[in-house]
């Protein structure tokens, strides 16, 4: 359960670790809404998609979901992340400095991609290319906006219980609040 | 950190419940990725309604609280078809003497009675707004998709081997 659970906690611990200076000098920072953390999730997701398929190519076999449906399914997420892209791009921003403003979203939008999918793809072993190919036919008829928000939802959850959290009382994503 | 033991307990209890009758054997049986899935397919109603029932405090239109009628229709048809598979994986954590209980009628009500508390003892109030979100995001999928994903995270979770909790369930093999 673990390993799944990393690509959405560790897609944003690198977002605020890439801000930590900034983040740190900022105590009244708030937390990031989750509609703004979901963003972010479905930006990286495409090159992370990619990113699997390249790791895992060697030991799938080749009618496996990953690869049979590879750009079809990373198609179906970039249209996706367009659709939230600005709400992304503020998701990188929460917690940014100065020299974090003066870069034009064109010019970090493909950095943050990048960057993210190839250290998110790097905590991956080889050997759960079989799970996360079952993981991801499984969830194939789910709206990609759906498995964002139930990412966000797993880690806003963990954050509850997190002694991190407990000990700052500052969560990085903002509380999952019941509805009235 | 609760979410994540959710799965992992439900399936622990429902393994103990069967394997503690079992006689003391050299090879552990496991569970293989079908057997997982079709009793969590099995036991999803369950886990719902006790995850409604703990969420009490969650506002009355909140999906656990009122699930959607499509949604429980489609879960509980979802029990009938996986029932076979999931006796045989209690059948084989039983073990070969006691092997029959999985074939009575009393099989899934005694993993059921396990599972509620179970449910109940994990779940935090804290917790229920964001398992509102979770349920009410995935419930679109199939019943079966659904326990694949639990099952397949499971597995994976055997990977890792210092964090994992024992569970009955085999590790998944690279596929060649």
């Amino acid at each position: 359960m673990k390993m799944v659970l990393k690509p959405a906690s560790a897609a944003l611990c690198m977002a605020l670790a890439m801000q930590s200076v900034q983040a740190a000098e900022r105590e009244t920072a708030e937390c990031m809404p989750a509609r703004n953390a979901e963003a972010l999730v479905l930006m990286i997701a495409p090159a992370l998609i990619t990113q699997m398929q390249q790791r895992c190519t060697s030991v799938l076999p080749a009618d496996a979901y990953l690869l049979r449906s590879g750009p079809a399914l990373v198609e179906k997420y970039e249209a996706a992340a367009a659709a939230v892209d600005t709400e992304a791009m503020e998701a990188f921003r929460f917690f940014g400095g100065s020299e974090l403003a003066e870069l034009k979203n064109e010019t970090l939008r493909p950095l943050i991609r990048e960057q993210m999918a190839k250290g998110l793809a790097g905590e991956f072993k080889v050997d759960d290319c079989a799970g996360f190919d079952l993981i991801f036919s499984n969830l194939d008829p789910l709206p990609p906006a759906n498995l964002a928000r139930v990412l966000i939802a797993i880690v806003q959850t963990m954050d509850n219980g997190s002694k991190t959290n407990r000990k700052r009382k500052k969560p990085d994503i903002c509380p999952a609040l019941a509805k009235p | 950190m609760r979410i994540p033991r959710l799965a992992a307990t439900a399936l622990l209890w429902a393994g103990l419940a069967a394997s503690s009758a079992a006689s003391a054997q050299s090879a552990r049986p496991c569970l293989t990725g079908n057997e997982a899935e079709a009793l969590f397919q099995v036991m999803l109603p369950d886990m719902i309604r006790e995850m409604g029932r703990v969420c009490a405090g969650l506002p009355a239109n909140a999906f656990l609280r009122q699930p959607t009628p499509a949604f429980l229709t489609r879960i509980n048809a979802g029990v009938a078809p996986a029932m076979p598979a999931a006796q045989a994986g209690i059948r084989k954590l039983l073990g070969p003497d006691a092997g029959f209980i999985a074939d009575s009628q009393f099989a899934i009500p005694a993993v059921r009675a396990i599972i509620a508390p179970a449910i109940a003892q994990e779940v935090k109030p804290a917790d229920c707004p964001g398992l509102d979100k979770i349920v009410t995001n995935l419930a679109p999928l199939p019943p079966r998709n659904l326990a694949a994903v639990f099952a397949a995270l499971l597995q994976l979770s055997q990977n890792d081997e210092k964090r994992a909790p024992r569970l009955p369930i085999c590790p998944m093999g690279r596929p060649r």
